[in-house]
């Protein structure tokens, strides 16, 4: 019987090769979809899954308050790892660990190698953690002396691609032309996905072995808190984490005051990967990401699952005699519905195995919205083709179900008496159907224009200063001799191409915020702000043209002698003009200058009260250039970048030279929002795609059909304008339904999106006009394919056939 | 074997109904072979398809070998379509899209018998149709008259106690509805199987051993 099924379904694949195909293509698009989904789902749920008690394992994170600004930090206060270990009774085992802020450089065989964000101070606890196998040296002893380092072999091949593991063991790394280290083990590389992705783990002991680690990871400062200080706990089986969080406040509280203060709080392991404000150490992801994702596929999915009802209902006149001799010769409704959906089972498994193929394709094009480090392999694992062979029987009952209860449910006499076919189920019902799946596709569609209206917006709004033919160049962090910044300082400005260098700290646009608190006596209290501050030299303001309101411009100082201030840091220090803010005292140094406000962040966030100082010897590390833009800028900025390489290699031999044009640091400012735009553009595209595919079979279809109407028409005079007018119009119909539903939906959700931006474009009317035009556009353009064929068609040949 | 009392079938028109069959009586006994005549629209298609259980009466009973059918339930009726009555249609009414072999081959598939048990009786009566060589073509590539043998092979593949068939000549030049004919006989004298057919063919009605005439929903004399 299944064979039988089996058999008639592939014919009839294959008979109605253009219906087959428009089914397939849709399916595929949805299946495709899903299927890249889970993948993704599965791979982001799949990290630190080995790690040893993963479920009695709580990261210890800070949140830091002060004055009106709440900062979170995935590290803790130094002194708390100890109090960890001896003083909370819950706690069972502590696993800490430092991430290497220090080195820069690490020397092995006179080669240089610059990777330090994979490099940590660890101690047993860690590797046993994580469940390492060794593959020299042991875990007993590998981490316990000062001055040693455990690599994992992939880093071991690195360093030394010539020899095998135990040759690697008692082998030297030179740390920053300074620290020797001794390789006491080597480790396997973790065969599960992990966030913890380090590759080189120093002992604990060599930071008191050494001044400048011990300066950094052994402070006894309970307000200095880096996320590069790592602090896990296992608590004792049954223990409440909220227990453990009232010890920590106990012992953070004598060190909080009303201005400062930290709160602790412990994050579950399975969060790390998911941790979104206080990130993990290579990459996390975002579980809103993940759903938002989610329910994309659903929504391609779900069109695709409307298009088999609408075609196969559509055409079941086609079946009906089937159904009708079936049942003449003793099919019953059931076995006939089982028929049909194991028809669309076939259907939805080719669909599936062309999706499998097209999969790698997928996730190599698509890589900008997947996890960096998803392997094309991971396409191949047990569960993802489970789901993979799962989802078209899923989809064969969702999609199959009402096309095959309508087919099976004709009655034998109705259609073995005549041979009259016409499409059954309800017409109400597809013409639903399609407005649903043109609602969809219209609501990408306006969501993609919103969304670049807004990047549109945010990339030309006025900043407040000059962003053209600028550059920043950040020079070596480890560098701590002023004198070398300033020589390359003057080496850049004789450059022939370049009008003006400042060596200042960050440029006024940064992503994220350095906020001070600066406090003022306006004789009968103390005004206390926080206040976001940028550090530049006298160049500063010059380069990038913040137009002084009352003062005068910065002079270059070593610490900070004098401030410059935004208008609302005028206001919010409690002056009520800028000219009366001149020469009063803020943290004991007075003020020079007011400027306009400009930008200092995205245009999610409202321009901040701010301040400009001047503190050479801390924070003037990077150089801003601005280049000429005379005669043809291209050859011009070429040569000019070529001299400051050049210029830079006779400073720092030993550095890379990077830089950034400033508008590209501003275009990175809305990366995500780019994403989303590309994200939205594709999901627009395929939905129109899915949503045109089924319409079009519709058209084919009832054009079909109504051949001879056509015919009849022509000879009666009808034009072929009025005969394409007439074929059209009955599907204009539900294009302009989900053009109406798709007005308010879209409204409310890109109101909801652009919520989040503090400067913000209009929701103009001619958006939505220009999105429903584009989708009618292209429907008419499909229906097209078809209906001018009919209408072009001679009524002698399409007549004759009576 | 079949027996109609009173039956009577209408169908909704507007405001009143459309009376197609009016209190027929009607005996057909085993291993007859019954022609059904009248002109068109008077009903005999309609008392076939009343006949083989593809349409409810209006009013009145139907006895199939004693046991009232006219308001069975679809499954008990579908173990007749299985087991007891057989189909010829004028159209042939194949399915377009399984071969010969399989299009015989549907009805013992519905009847779960074993792949051995449909194979031998397939071969069986592909053999007595003399169809062998056309057992792989599908019914776009077969003649009217081959394809009509087909639709009879597949009537009686499952063994059945009547056949009913509706014009089964009408679609066929002479000579092939005079080969049809003959094969009905063939099957109601050897095989004992009871027939009813509707024609519009004096010629064919010969075949069968009683007529009866049909006019504006009457059995006539």
């Amino acid at each position: 019987m299944i064979r039988n099924y089996f058999l008639v379904a592939i014919r009839n694949i294959w008979r109605n090769k253009v219906f087959s195909l428009l089914n397939i293509a849709g399916l595929v698009v949805g299946i495709s979809a899903a299927l890249v989904v889970y993948l993704v789902v599965f791979y982001e749920s799949g990290f630190n899954k080995n790690v040893a008690d993963r479920e009695h394992l709580y990261r210890v994170v800070s949140t830091i308050t002060f004055t009106g600004d709440s900062v979170k930090n995935a590290g803790v206060p130094i002194p708390l790892i100890a109090v960890a270990k001896e003083n909370i009774p819950q706690v069972e085992k502590v696993v800490n660990f430092f991430r290497n802020d220090v080195t820069s450089r690490i020397t092995v065989d006179r080669k240089d190698f610059k990777n330090k964000e994979d490099i940590i101070f660890a101690d047993r606890s860690y590797t046993d953690m994580l469940g390492y196998q060794w593959l020299g040296g042991t875990a007993a002893t590998a981490l316990s002396q000062p001055f040693s380092v455990v690599l994992t072999a992939e880093r071991a091949r690195l360093y030394f691609p010539r020899l095998q593991v135990d040759q690697v063991l008692g082998k030297q790394l030179l740390y920053d032309d300074s620290i020797r280290l001794t390789v006491t083990g080597v480790v396997k590389n973790l065969s599960y996905r992990t966030d913890f992705w380090f590759q080189e783990m120093i002992s604990m002991p060599t930071i008191n072995a050494n001044a400048a680690f011990k300066k950094v990871y052994a402070s006894d400062n309970w307000q200095n808190i880096g996320s590069s200080t790592q602090l896990f706990l296992k608590l004792r089986p049954g223990a409440a984490p909220q227990e453990v969080n009232a010890t920590l406040a106990k012992y953070m509280a004598p060190n909080n005051n009303k201005d400062f203060a930290t709160t602790m709080a412990l994050e579950p392991l399975e969060d790390l990967h998911f941790s979104q404000d206080f990130q993990a150490y290579y990459r996390t992801a975002d579980r809103k990401q993940l759903r938002i994702l989610t329910l994309i596929a659903l929504a391609l999915l779900g069109l695709a699952v409307i298009n088999f009802v609408n075609l196969t209902t559509a055409q079941a006149s086609r079946r009906a005699k089937e159904t009708g001799i079936r049942k003449a010769i003793g099919g019953t409704t059931s076995q006939l519905i089982r028929q049909f959906l194991s028809e669309t089972l076939v259907l939805t498994l080719m669909a599936a195995i062309l999706s499998l193929l097209l999969a790698p394709l997928l996730i190599l094009s698509f890589h900008a919205f997947l996890p960096e480090d998803l392997p094309v392999s991971q396409l191949y694992t047990v569960p993802v083709l489970a789901f993979l062979f799962a989802l078209p029987v899923v989809v064969a009952l969702l999609a199959g179900i009402y096309p095959a209860y309508v087919l099976a449910r004709f009655q034998p006499v109705a259609v073995l008496k005549t041979n009259t076919g016409r499409s059954a189920g309800k017409a109400w019902l597809r013409q639903t159907l399609t407005a649903t799946q043109f609602t969809v596709a219209q609501f990408f569609v306006i969501a993609t224009l919103i969304v670049s209206k807004q990047i549109n917006f945010s990339l030309n709004k006025d900043l407040g200063f000059r962003k053209d033919a600028i550059l920043t160049i950040p020079t070596p962090y480890s560098d701590e001799d002023p004198a070398r910044r300033n020589q390359l300082e003057a080496r850049i400005a004789a450059l022939p191409g370049v009008a003006m260098v400042s060596l200042s700290g960050r440029a006024p646009v940064i992503n994220g915020s350095m906020t001070s608190i600066l406090s003022r006596n306006n004789g009968k209290q103390e005004i206390k702000k926080s206040i976001e501050v940028r550090y530049g030299d006298s160049a500063y303001l010059p380069l990038y043209q913040l137009p002084l309101l009352a003062g005068r411009n910065l002079t270059t100082t070593d610490s900070i002698r004098e401030w410059i201030l935004n208008e609302n840091a005028v206001t919010a220090l409690g002056f009520d003009r800028p000219q009366d803010a001149i020469g009063q005292v803020v943290e004991g140094a007075p003020v020079v200058g007011v400027v306009k406000n400009f930008a200092v962040r995205s245009v999610r966030s409202e321009i901040p009260a701010t301040a400009i100082a001047s503190y050479a010897t801390r924070y003037h590390r990077t150089l801003h250039v601005r280049l000429r833009q005379t005669g043809e800028a291209g050859v011009v900025w070429k040569n000019a970048i070529a001299g400051m390489e050049q210029a830079w290699k006779t400073v720092y031999p030993r550095e890379d030279f990077d830089y950034e044009f400033l508008d590209k640091t501003i275009a990175n400012l809305y990366s995500k929002e780019q994403r989303m735009g590309n994200l939205l553009n594709w999901c627009a595209g395929l939905a129109i795609f899915i949503s045109i595919l089924g319409l079009l079979g519709l058209v084919i279809f009832t054009t079909d059909q109504r051949t001879k109407e056509i015919g009849i028409r022509k000879v009666l005079g009808a034009t072929v304008w009025q005969v394409v007018r007439m074929l059209t119009g009955d599907f204009m119909k539900p294009v302009l339904i989900a053009f109406l539903l798709a007005i308010p939906l879209s409204w409310w959700a890109m109101n909801q999106w652009l919520q989040s931006f503090a400067y913000r474009t209009g929701l103009s009317w001619w958006i939505f006009l220009a999105g429903g035009m584009m989708m009618a556009f292209m429907a008419l353009a499909a229906m097209s394919l078809k209906t001018i064929k009919a209408a072009l068609s001679n009524p002698a040949h399409t007549l004759k056939t009576e | 074997m079949i027996q109609l009392q009173k039956i009577s079938k209408h169908y909704p028109v507007g405001f009143g109904k459309n009376e197609i069959l009016k209190d027929i009586d009607l005996t057909i006994e085993e291993g007859e072979f019954v022609s059904i005549m009248g002109p068109s629209g008077s009903g005999k298609s309609t008392l076939l398809h009343i006949l083989g259980l593809l349409e409810e009466p209006s009013a009145g009973a139907y006895l199939f070998q004693g046991e009232r059918v006219d308001k069975m339930n679809e499954k008990k009726r579908t173990q007749l379509h299985r087991g007891a009555i057989g189909f010829v249609f004028q159209a042939y009414h194949l399915i377009d899209e399984l071969t010969v072999y399989e299009n015989i081959e549907t009805p013992l598939l519905y009847k779960s018998l074993s792949g051995s048990e449909r194979k031998s009786k397939v071969a069986d009566v592909l053999d007595r149709f003399n169809m062998v060589a056309k057992k792989d073509l599908f019914p776009n590539q077969l003649s009217g008259g081959q394809q009509q043998l087909v639709g009879i092979a597949r009537a009686i593949v499952a063994e059945p106690r009547v056949i009913l068939a509706d014009e089964p000549t009408g679609n066929l030049h002479s000579d092939q509805a005079k080969s049809i004919m003959e094969l009905f006989k063939q099957l109601n004298e050897q095989d004992k199987i009871t027939i009813v057919q509707v024609t519009h063919s004096d010629l064919n009605a010969t075949y069968g051993n009683r007529i009866i005439q049909i006019r504006d929903g009457h059995i006539q004399g």
